[in-house]
């Protein structure tokens, strides 16, 4: 049984394809969603999930969230005690969902889709698939975000012939897919994205609006104080979730025993997001024109990914293309059900035996070259793609280089993944190096790219005059791991300790209670100190059918204090 | 491999676009790209070709041509449902719409007006419309931007100032964007490339900005036009304006006047004359008018002539024979074998040696400068650069500059013969060829030479080699050698050089480069070093003869060769008024007669020497300038020579009586008449003997003994020579005393070791000895060195005679009493700072040659400075007669002195 996986920026969703349908596999919690955040409490014992979640406000340092924007970095974490790669905390996640799935299911789980954003790197594809091997997962497929949601809608929608856009704007990023179904073929037609832009953003518009409005109350705090900036954060993720249902929404926050709250109205928060807003539309702009279709030939857009839940998105979307979209789909789970659809294409179900996917390398990968310029200059560091973006995977394309020098003995190249025409604004993921026999300049190099399904890169090279050929693995300094060293971590992770599984959804509730305590002030801090000590009594009876009762009491009474718990 | 599409999608060629991609779902289901990568590429490269073909085969075949489906929930079709929201939505959106359309229009209007609206105003009109919410709709954008292109692009030039706000908008410059090869938008990107290309040139800074103003200005007269061509620089901008007009900028000919690009057009179609052609032309002129300026013409009729001529071809045959072939090598991309490329280096490694093995004769230099042409125009064929390099005219120039250059220096340096003159050509005509164009073909030949050198071989062999050169040069006997030594020496450091940049020797560069600016000061040194007597003078310059003689004076039945001349004082300019002038005792055709020139007047003619005397307030001739000579080359300075000998005056005088130096001019006219011969050997009298070389080689400043007269004035020295068969001198003597017997005997004495004679011969021919009267004269310029407080010492090194009683076999000491040899300045500054004295024994050894060959310290003084400073000076200073055996031969002798170090 092959695990499609959502490893999101805030939450991932496990789903798996079964009786010729994606169902989704729900945690230890019963809910579908998994928060993306790992914590480590004062026993060294590691949280994953919402428990880990609900001790951010409360315990900054020792928890830590939206690692996936750190992805196929070097940033280390230190939580206590311990230092955590991007791909390590990425690992407990995914061997958090693992167990959840294993649990679900009663059988080993050893094999997973893992979906990421398009705009990926090769860099941060490695190490998404090094991620779920530390979780003990074999990576079967890596596949895009976009893709995987656009599977989610389209294996619904199989018969008719129909082209859509898949707008899917998540925690971190943002894709838009052009798709094409005919003939139960599911063709991507372009990818593009802005991986820099999701609803993670508009919360720091929220949070700028705090800051401006108590800045000078807080002084240096403002800028340096990671616990309030975690505690602001929180805010504006309430504050976002109530302006997606409410004309306004109050964001409050205690900080330094002090209460303040301020009013926004979904007014002033689009204005203050406008910038935002413009730039969701050069993406689709340029997924329109990649696709070679053009926006009435579209028949529906889907919206997926958290951040569409915004009212203001939806309005820049209709507004955009004067119709409204499709939000039929759960944007949530879209992407891990995709994730699961594909799985099932993997495993060859019976039910998907007539579908066939085609998609797009979302970015140009090439090298960078030399010019000579009409006057006798030169132009250095020159992006030349080879591959173009959007062209359909499996691809392998090839370009001829020639010598500039006579004698020239090596061609050296850097290879680069990017559309900007000079490197240095492109994302180097390797180099190559080239021997070249001694002769006059203009000695011509054959140089293949062949970018496979997974997104990973070959290289072949083909000196015309000797003849000779040569194939690259591209490696990168960063990014030379051996296996040994990979198999070290693994056991590493897995020594870890990990609280039960039964007591986590008491170990939820308790630190949304302790983070609650903090949150409020006078009366309703009594109260909820209140609560904490009936719970605490109910522990300790280790009754379960008393706690699972004491937790209930516990997480209605807070969600009459401060709102529904969210996701 | 190239399967056709058809075959591998299993479908006949079609244009139907549904077919094709029925046909490519079909085959995927089989060729899935999860199992078969190599299949599906296949597949997915002939479904993407077969799509292609079809979109080519029907023209406005668009996938979108086709009825799209329709949209399910567009917020227009669905009047049933009342909703006030969406109906408000409804009709925001038609006033919208409405409100774009007019400004759309408006903006067409303003483009197709016949007036054209200024481009404020166009950009206004563009930005109101880009603010419009319409804009916001991604449908109405996307055909809006289509729309904008497209116009934009059927209305350059008119729309230019759109190009800029509209690209701004839509990032039609982002490379990012795939245009799919739409030439809306590639024509208005090359408009926008155009622009920047002509912003670029009217900067008046920039490389291209005269050749643009050239096309740009309307055109003017046809000869003002070819003076502009002659401005440095302006054809070749013209001609990279012109080519990029013809290639990728099409555009920027609107910019263009019309006539001018005609006329320039038709003059850059054929290669041209450039004034830095002319510029070797002005060299050698300038030569040719520089030697007729000065009087004394170094070169005879005929050489000028041909000079002149090679000067007026020079260009010519630059265009002729390097220019034309040239360009068509460069049209037709030939490429010269290596051979033919590289081979001019080793002729010019060869050029040195013959010059040094061609005669001492003007017309050597003919033929060195014309081959050294040869391989310029060889190389600037067979090494031609991109037409669009700019170093091309600077080439030109440096050629044009370098040879007057050359030539001047040359003809400043007048006492250097043809010999030295062919290995100055040579020296700058190779310093030329490596610098501008051989770099490249020099560096492939090192490639080819010097594969296995090592680094510190090669920077130490041009290391000693260039430092021997250094060294030895000036001890060289001919000076001439050490411009032959330059002139290997340079290329040879050059080509090193060069090769450094070729191997990992990066280092060398300074290895080389320390060396060569050695060479360079030797060589300045070596020039530096001749005494300079004339430099300040007394005289004044050159007077315009006032009585010249009278050719018709001269008797046309003259049979003989005859001698007439005239002579008067003048008066000295910037002297005060002399009284009386200076009187000949006796009359000028007394001081030279037929007989001094037999050997020089074979040829019939009248001769012309026109000679300035410089005469001191003592009578005696100090000096002779020619001022004019015509004839054989070397009747002028004979003239002069006779006439510094044989005159002596009555000095001239100034008001208060007193004598004072003044010139005295003279003119000599030969008459040699048609059909006479010369006597040849029949001469009665020996004659006289004639020195080799001008006195001025045989003293030079550096003979100066320190501590002599150190006072400002003249100090002459009368001597005469015992000269033996050979023409060496036998013994100096001392006629005239300067006053200071340590002046006189050091004149003497370098005289007696420098000066050669050619020997008189006698009535058979036979060389004869003889004797050499002649008159030198110290001229102390300078304003002498203030008294210093410090030491005067050890005046004269008058060696004892200790030694030579005892060897067996010496007929006679060395002798010489050279000093004083150490002056006050020798004393070395840390022992006089020490307050050190004493006297330093020394041991000597006299060389054959007079030379002090060796030196030892016998006796310390006490400070190692005073030791070393003793023998290093007599090394330096000290010059013998060397002791003679019994046999007359000259041998080496010991001899021993002290050296006393006092100060004052």
């Amino acid at each position: 049984m092959i695990l499609g996986i959502d490893l999101g920026t805030t939450n991932s969703a496990a789903a798996i394809w079964r009786d010729g349908a994606a169902v989704l596999v729900p945690n230890r919690l019963g809910d579908v969603l998994t928060p993306s955040a790992v914590s480590v409490d004062d026993g060294g014992a590691v949280l994953v999930g919402l428990a880990a979640r609900e001790r951010q406000a409360s315990h900054p340092a020792a928890t830590v969230t939206a690692f996936k924007r750190y992805m196929g970095t070097q940033r280390q974490t230190r939580l206590g005690g311990n230092s955590f790669s991007p791909e390590d905390l990425s690992a407990l996640v995914l061997r958090s969902l693992k167990d959840d799935a294993e649990a679900f299911l009663g059988a080993a789980v050893t094999e997973a889709v893992i979906t990421v954003p398009a705009y990926f790197n090769d860099k941060q594809r490695k190490a998404t698939r090094r991620a779920g091997e530390l979780a003990g997962l074999k990576i079967e497929r890596l596949i895009n975000e976009p893709t995987a949601a656009a599977l989610a809608y389209g294996i619904h929608n199989l018969a008719a012939e129909s082209r859509f856009l898949v707008f899917d704007l998540g925690g971190g990023t943002f894709d838009v897919s052009v798709l094409e179904i005919f003939d139960g073929i599911i063709e991507v037609r372009s990818s593009t994205g802005d991986n820099r832009l999701g609803g993670e953003d508009f919360n720091e518009v929220l949070v700028a609006m705090l800051r401006q409005k108590f800045g000078t109350e807080w002084g240096k705090a403002t800028r340096d104080s990671d616990a309030l900036y975690q505690k602001l954060r929180e805010a504006a993720e309430r504050g976002r979730r109530q302006l997606s249902a409410n004309a306004e929404a109050r964001l409050g926050l205690v900080w330094r025993d002090k209460s303040h709250e301020m009013t926004v109205t979904a007014e002033e928060f689009e204005t203050a997001a406008t910038g935002l807003i413009t730039r969701l539309r050069e993406p689709v702009l340029r997924a329109l024109r990649d696709s070679d279709l053009r926006p009435e030939s579209l028949s529906e857009i889907i919206l997926i990914g958290g951040a569409t839940r915004m009212p203001l998105v939806r309005k820049a979307v209709t507004k955009m293309f004067g119709r409204f979209p499709n939000a039929s789909v759960n944007p949530d789970e879209a992407v891990a059900l995709g994730a699961a659809v594909q799985a099932g294409l993997k495993a060859r179900d019976a039910a998907l035996k007539e579908v066939v996917l085609t998609d797009v390398c979302p970015y140009s990968l090439g090298v960078d070259v030399t010019n000579r310029l009409p006057g006798g200059g030169f132009e250095y560091s020159v992006f030349s793609p080879i591959i173009e973006r959007n062209t359909a995977v499996p691809v392998s394309r090839a370009k001829i280089y020639a010598t500039l020098d006579d004698n020239q003995r090596r061609i050296t190249m850097g290879i680069y993944q990017g559309e900007a025409r000079l490197v240095a604004e492109n994302v180097r993921i390797g180099s190559l190096e080239v021997a070249m026999p001694r002769a006059p300049a203009g000695q011509a190099v054959e140089i293949r790219f062949s970018y496979d399904i997974n997104g990973l890169l070959e290289v072949d090279l083909h000196v015309l005059a000797s003849g000779e050929r040569q194939q690259l693995v591209i490696t990168d300094p960063d990014d030379t791991i051996d296996p040994a060293e990979l198999e070290r971590r693994r056991l590493a992770l897995a020594a870890l300790k990990v609280h039960p599984r039964d007591s986590e959804a008491n170990r939820a509730a308790m630190a949304r209670a302790e983070r609650c305590w903090q949150d409020f002030l006078g009366d309703q801090r009594d109260y909820v100190g209140q609560l904490i000590g009936q719970f605490q009594a109910a522990l300790e009876t280790q009754d379960l059918r008393i706690a699972d009762r004491a937790r209930d009491q516990l997480v209605a009474a807070l969600d009459e204090l401060e709102g529904p718990g969210y996701l | 491999m190239s399967k056709s599409p058809w075959v591998i999608l299993g479908v006949k060629a079609s244009s139907d676009r549904d077919t094709i991609r029925r046909a490519y779902a079909r085959k995927l289901r089989v060729t899935n790209p999860e199992d078969d990568p190599e299949g599906f590429m296949a597949l997915r490269q002939a479904y993407e070709t077969a799509l292609g073909r079809a979109r080519r085969a029907q023209i406005p075949a668009d996938d979108v041509a086709r009825p799209a489906p329709p949209a399910p929930n567009p917020i227009a079709p669905e009047p049933a449902v009342v909703d006030p929201e969406r109906a408000a939505a409804i009709a925001a959106q038609a006033a919208e719409k409405a409100d774009f359309e007019r400004a759309r229009r408006a903006l067409l209007a303003a483009l197709k007006r016949a007036q054209p609206l200024p481009d404020a105003e166009l950009q206004t009109l563009l930005t109101a419309l880009l603010a419009l919410p319409m804009l916001d709709q991604i449908t109405a954008r996307v055909s809006f931007e289509s729309w904008l292109a497209d116009t934009i692009a059927r209305h350059l030039p008119r729309s230019d100032a759109l190009i800029e706000p509209a690209m701004a908008e839509f990032g039609w410059d982002d490379n990012s964007r795939s245009r799919g090869g739409y030439s809306a938008m590639e024509a208005i990107l090359n408009r926008t490339r155009e622009w920047q290309y002509v912003n670029a040139a009217r900067q008046p800074a920039t490389p291209l900005h005269l050749g643009w103003l050239a096309l740009t200005t309307p055109r003017r007269a046809n000869w003002r036009m070819r003076l502009a061509v002659l401005s440095p620089g302006v054809e070749w901008q013209v001609r990279a304006l012109l080519a990029a007009a013809d290639t990728n900028l099409p555009g920027i000919r609107d910019w263009f006047n019309a006539d001018a690009e005609a006329w320039w057009r038709d003059f850059a179609s054929r290669p041209r004359l450039r004034l830095s052609m002319l510029l070797p032309l002005a060299g050698i002129l300038a030569f040719l008018l520089f030697d007729l300026m000065t009087g004394e013409p170094h070169l005879l009729m005929p050489v000028r002539v041909l000079l002149l001529v090679v000067g007026l071809a020079i260009p010519w045959l630059i265009l002729r024979y390097v220019l034309r072939p040239q360009m068509a090598f460069a049209a037709n991309g030939w490429r010269w074998p290596m051979w033919q490329r590289l081979g001019w280096a080793s002729a010019l490694a060869l050029l040195p040696a013959l010059a040094l093995l061609l005669p001492d004769h003007p017309l050597s230099i003919i033929a060195i400068a014309l081959l050294a042409l040869v391989a310029v125009a060889w190389v600037t064929i067979t090494n031609p650069l991109p037409d669009t390099e700019p170093s091309l005219p600077r080439f030109g120039a440096f050629i044009g500059l370098a040879w007057p250059f050359g030539l001047f220096g040359l003809r400043m340096l007048d006492k250097m013969s043809f010999g030295h003159a062919a290995g100055w050509l040579v020296m700058t005509a190779a310093l030329l060829l490596i610098l501008s164009r051989g770099r490249e073909a020099l560096a492939a030949l090192a490639r080819h030479l010097l594969p296995r050198f090592t680094a510190a071989a090669l920077g130490g062999i041009a290391a000693v080699g260039s430092l021997a050169a250094a060294v030895i040069g000036p001890g060289l006997p001919n000076p001439a050698m050490v411009h032959m030594v330059m002139t290997v020496v340079s290329p040879a450091l050059v080509l090193l050089r060069i090769a450094g940049d070729l191997t990992p020797m990066g280092r060398m560069k300074l290895w080389l480069i320390i060396p060569w600016v050695l060479v360079i000061s030797a060589m300045a040194g070596s020039f530096g070093s001749n005494p300079d007597t004339r430099r300040s003078d007394p005289y004044g310059p050159p007077p315009i003869m006032t009585a010249p003689i009278d050719p018709s004076a001269i008797a046309p039945t003259i049979t003989a060769p005859a001698l007439i001349a005239t002579g008067h004082g003048v008066q000295p300019a910037g002297s005060p008024e002399f009284a009386k002038a200076a009187q000949p005792i006796r009359p000028p055709d007394g001081w030279v007669n037929v007989d001094d020139y037999h050997g020089g007047l074979s040829r019939p003619g009248i001769y012309f020497v026109d000679v300035r005397l410089r005469v001191s307030g003592t009578g005696i001739v100090m000096g002779c300038d020619v001022l004019r000579s015509g004839g054989p080359a070397n009747i002028g300075p004979r003239t002069c020579e006779a006439v510094a000998e044989r005159a002596t005056f009555i000095p001239a005088t100034d008001v208060s009586g007193t004598a004072m130096p003044s010139p005295y001019l003279a003119s000599f006219v030969w008459v040699v008449p048609k059909g006479y011969a010369p006597p040849a050997s029949t001469m009665a009298s020996p004659g006289q003997p004639r020195p080799r070389s001008g006195i001025d080689d045989w003293v030079q400043f550096k003979d100066y003994p320190p501590g002599a007269f150190e006072t400002r004035g003249d100090y002459v020295i009368g001597y005469t020579l015992q000269l033996d068969a050979r023409g060496k001198v036998d013994r100096c003597s001392v006629t005239a005393s300067s006053g200071d017997k340590a002046v006189d005997d050091r004149t003497c004495a370098v005289i007696s070791k420098r000066a050669t004679f050619d020997p008189p011969r006698d009535a058979a021919g036979q060389a004869v000895p003889s004797r050499y009267a002649g008159k030198l004269v110290w001229r102390i310029t300078r304003k002498a060195a203030p008294a210093r407080p410090a030491a005067f010492l050890g005046r004269q090194i008058c060696p004892r005679d200790t030694r030579a009683a005892d060897r067996p076999g010496t007929a006679q000491p060395a002798r010489g009493c050279n000093g004083p040899v150490i002056g006050s300045g020798d004393y070395p500054e840390l022992a006089r700072a020490a307050g050190k004295q004493g006297a330093t024994g020394i041991e000597f050894t006299i060389g054959t040659d007079g030379i002090v060959t060796q030196c030892n310290v016998t006796r310390s003084s006490g400070s190692g400075a005073l030791d070393d400073a003793s023998c290093r000076l007599v090394k330096q200073r000290t010059r013998f007669l060397p002791a003679l055996d019994a046999a007359g031969q000259p041998i080496t002798e010991t001899k021993e002195t002290n050296v006393q170090w006092e100060l004052d």
